[in-house]
């Protein structure tokens, strides 16, 4: 097991490596730079302050060279400084994922919560009443726009009835964890409900499907209650694929968290990256991507290791 | 305890504190109200990155940057020049200015303002290793000195009466000196000032939360205790915090929002124009559009009415200057040719025109877009071609103002309230919005009136001046102003102290509740 995560954790570098690289000539290849977009906001610059604060950014110099210093700084741990803000990158990232990773993980846990429940009494009931609306339903929640759907929570739930805060975030340290809460729940709700309908799905067919297995006959065979059969026999072969969607999902999970946080104004990554790239501000964006990416890739394989918890069969070695 | 009785309990756990939760979110806005002024404000502030006066980049920062900071002079309503940190201003010789400082006036840290203070402000501007980004604007000053504890001397290698104009903007807002020393670059993100406010918070990307100066000099204000301004990224979230009414004022409502607004038991619209105008501007060093005939038949062939109706919903206004109608330098006589479809194909056969299409770079907002969209039709009808293309900032400054791409542009000018700081940057030879960069087009008429403005001594003789110059660049078409925008603010019905001053910003420590 131990080899086996060293092996992904050395394999993850390359990755990060061409991520981070495509990333940097990307933003490079947008016409503009992080001067001209001062210069467009202040509507105009002094040209020679324009000229020496690219030099001060560094952006005379060719682009690998760019590249190059980055990744030497990042060897050494350092993420590098804002352009515009002239804080340290590192700094502003730790200021702004612990609002995504709250979002994100919440939105997560909130779409196995009823996600795993409510699949398994599809499945365990195909083609009842109850499946056949639960079907029309998830068809809407997967089509649904997340930015669509929060406007509709935020109308319903803030607008009208008054019960949610549809904007402004509390940190939990500052402000509470009810404050807090109050202000995440239509943001975990808009962006756990793709999610839910994804696990929904799954967990509905994967049940329907090992409810036939023969195992489960055996398992019924020898008397064990209805409920030991479901819970200890087929929902742990259901939830390999769960677990899989689920990491896999991070990525997923963090650009619908640019949409969320736009749209409930939460000072997440997601907006931070938005800012970044629309201000050419290229040490946030990169930093940025290089978390993105760890993240995502972290999250796989997470999912790897929980196969291996959930099935007693897969072996890493 | 089985498993089946742990999952029962967390499930109840967890909706007891959702509850809780919810109850929390709905009395929140409540608590604290008894006896503290607290003012929510929405706001469209994208991309704020900084709120070092000297070193932000974006004017959206300035509703903030006034609170904190406050200016050494300042534009009254009406656009007159009136004290402020500095209590008076005067010209010892034509090239020679001296500021008199308030006294008694501390920055937020309690560290003195001073003569000291002022000087550590204005070297810090002008110091090329700083690259502030006013540096600019004191090109041509020679020295700056304090004369002694509460006066400053600032030397100018040439006259330049209109230098005054520059200590209301950032470059007269006075930053701490102990506090840049202390802070270094974290400056931009825990700025301190002298201003009517003490910046308490600040999330990037969410909000900002200013809290009463209790030491500031200026008797009666600041009116509220606290001003929480929500930084909303578009104006669509902005407008549905308004419309749950968890806020006190918005500035821009959109155009669709407005009957909203206007039907509203808890909130007024304001209606009355700012400096922020939709301009056409060409390059005029390009052919065909370098033909003034060709550019007469574009603005007789443009309806600017029906662009305020049919994209602003009539909630803009129109003047035949870059500055608003009303505003003190535009002249009270001065007209715009009216739209006139027959008298563009007549200028259209008197000039150089020969079927070629015109392209347009335009912003890529909304409404900037469906304005563009009306201006090809416009243009079309009466046999002009036009293509439009909807480019970011930074884009259009490399491609149209540096390179010289594209005929003309139509987008934004945010404005400035004093109109030598204007002209001279849309159309005077150099000026950041002239283009070709770096000169731009140069005619020298504009040069002569240019002048003329900026070293009479009289309001009236700058009046004349510009009167003068906006009557040659109607004749010449050196560029369309199409519609001003309008203030179209949402202001709770309970909110005292808001005055839309034609530089479109709210002036924080006005603000006040009955």
């Amino acid at each position: 097991m131990t080899t086996y995560l060293g092996r992904r954790l050395v394999a993850t570098l390359p990755v990060l490596l061409l991520v981070t690289l495509t990333t940097f000539l990307l933003v490079s290849l947008l016409p503009g730079d992080v001067v001209s977009a001062i210069q467009a906001a202040t509507e105009g610059i002094d040209v020679e302050v324009a000229e020496s604060l690219r030099v001060q950014f560094g952006l005379d110099r060719p682009l690998l060279v760019r590249y190059l210093q980055w990744l030497t700084r990042l060897a050494a741990g350092d993420l590098g400084r804002s352009l515009l803000g002239h804080q340290p990158v590192l700094g502003v990232i730790v200021d702004r994922f612990p609002v995504t990773l709250l979002l994100t993980a919440g939105a997560v846990v909130l779409s196995l919560a009823i996600g795993i429940p409510v699949g398994l009494a599809a499945g365990l009931r195909p083609n009842s009443a109850f499946d056949r609306v639960l079907s029309a339903l998830a068809a809407v929640g997967v089509a649904a726009p997340g930015f669509w759907l929060g406007i509709l929570l935020v109308f319903l739930f803030a607008q009208r009835l008054h019960w949610l805060p549809s904007f402004g975030y509390r940190g939990p340290v500052e402000f509470g964890l009810g404050a807090m809460a109050a202000h995440m729940i239509l943001p975990w709700i808009t962006l756990a409900t793709p999610r839910t309908v994804e696990v929904v799905r799954q967990v509905r067919s994967g049940m329907a499907e090992v409810m036939a297995q023969e195992y489960v006959r055996t398992a019924r065979a020898k008397g064990l209650p209805e409920r030991a059969v479901v819970s200890r026999h087929a929902l742990r072969n259901v939830l390999i694929p769960v677990v899989t969607v689920t990491g896999l999902s991070a990525g997923h999970l963090l650009s619908g968290a640019v949409i969320v946080e736009t749209v409930f104004l939460l000072p997440g990554m997601g907006t931070l990256a938005v800012e970044g790239v629309l201000t050419r501000d290229f040490p946030i964006v990169q930093g940025i991507v290089l978390v993105g990416a760890s993240a995502t890739i972290l999250a796989n394989l997470l999912a790897d290791v929980a196969y291996g918890i959930l099935d007693p069969r897969i072996r890493y070695d | 305890m089985t498993r089946r009785r742990m999952g029962r309990r967390l499930v109840h756990g967890l909706l007891a504190a959702l509850a809780a939760a919810a109850l929390s979110g709905s009395t929140e806005a409540d608590a604290g109200a008894a006896t503290e002024v607290h003012i929510r404000i929405a706001a469209v502030e994208p991309n704020i990155q900084n709120y070092d006066p000297h070193k932000g980049f974006s004017g959206l920062e300035h509703r903030v940057l006034y609170a904190v900071f406050d200016q050494l002079v300042r534009f009254d309503a009406r656009g007159t020049m009136v004290p402020g940190l500095a209590e008076r201003w005067e010209w010892t010789d034509p090239r020679t200015l001296v500021l008199t400082l308030r006294r008694g006036v501390r920055f937020h840290d309690g560290t003195p303002f001073d003569a000291d203070a002022v000087v550590f402000n204005f070297r810090r501007i002008m110091d090329p290793r700083q690259n502030s980004i006013v540096r600019g604007e004191w090109r041509d000053v020679e020295a700056v000195e304090a004369v002694d504890e509460f006066r400053v001397k600032i030397v100018l290698r040439q006259p330049q009466p209109a230098f005054i104009v520059v200590l209301s903007d950032r470059s007269g807002m006075m930053v701490s000196p102990a506090a840049v020393a202390r802070l270094g670059d974290e400056f931009g993100r825990r700025p301190v000032g002298a201003g009517p406010f003490i910046l308490r918070q600040w999330i990037p990307g969410s909000h900002v939360t200013l809290v009463r100066n209790p030491a500031y000099w200026e008797t009666g204000y600041p009116k509220a205790d606290r001003i929480t301004i929500y930084q909303f990224r578009a104006e669509e979230p902005a407008v549905r915090a308004l419309k749950t009414g968890a806020v006190d004022f918005m500035q821009g409502v959109p155009a669709k929002d407005v009957p909203w607004v206007r039907a509203s038991r808890d909130f007024t619209f304001v209606d009355a124009p700012t400096i922020s105008v939709l301009v056409m501007s060409f390059n005029l060093t390009k052919t065909p559009v370098d033909d003034v005939n060709l550019r007469r038949a574009i603005r007789a062939a443009i309806d600017r009415r029906a662009i305020l109706r049919v994209v602003y919903g009539n909630i803009g206004h129109l003047s035949p200057s870059i500055l608003p109608r009303g505003f003190w330098s535009v002249s009270p006589t001065l007209v715009s040719p009216p739209y006139d479809p027959a008298r563009a194909r007549q200028y259209l056969s008197q000039s150089k025109y020969a079927g070629e299409t015109l392209s347009l770079v335009v912003s890529p907002d909304d409404y900037i877009v469906r304005a563009s969209q009306l201006v090809q039709q416009f243009l079309g009808d009466v046999g002009i071609k036009a293509e439009i293309t909807p480019l970011p900032g930074p884009e259009q400054l490399a491609r149209f103002f540096t390179r010289g791409e594209f005929h003309g542009r139509i987008g934004a000018w945010s404005g400035r309230p004093d109109p030598h700081v204007n002209y001279f940057a849309i159309i005077g030879c150099g000026g950041s919005f002239n283009v070709p960069r770096p000169r731009g087009y140069c005619d020298p008429r504009v040069g002569e009136y240019l002048e003329q403005g900026a070293s009479a001594a009289e309001r009236s003789q700058r009046q004349q001046a510009y009167a003068g110059l906006d009557r040659h660049i109607i004749d010449q078409v050196l560029y369309i102003p199409l519609v001003h925008d309008s203030w179209a603010a949402a202001v709770r019905k309970t909110l005292t102290g808001f005055q839309p001053y034609v530089f479109g910003k709210p002036i924080y420590k006005e603000l006040g509740r009955q």
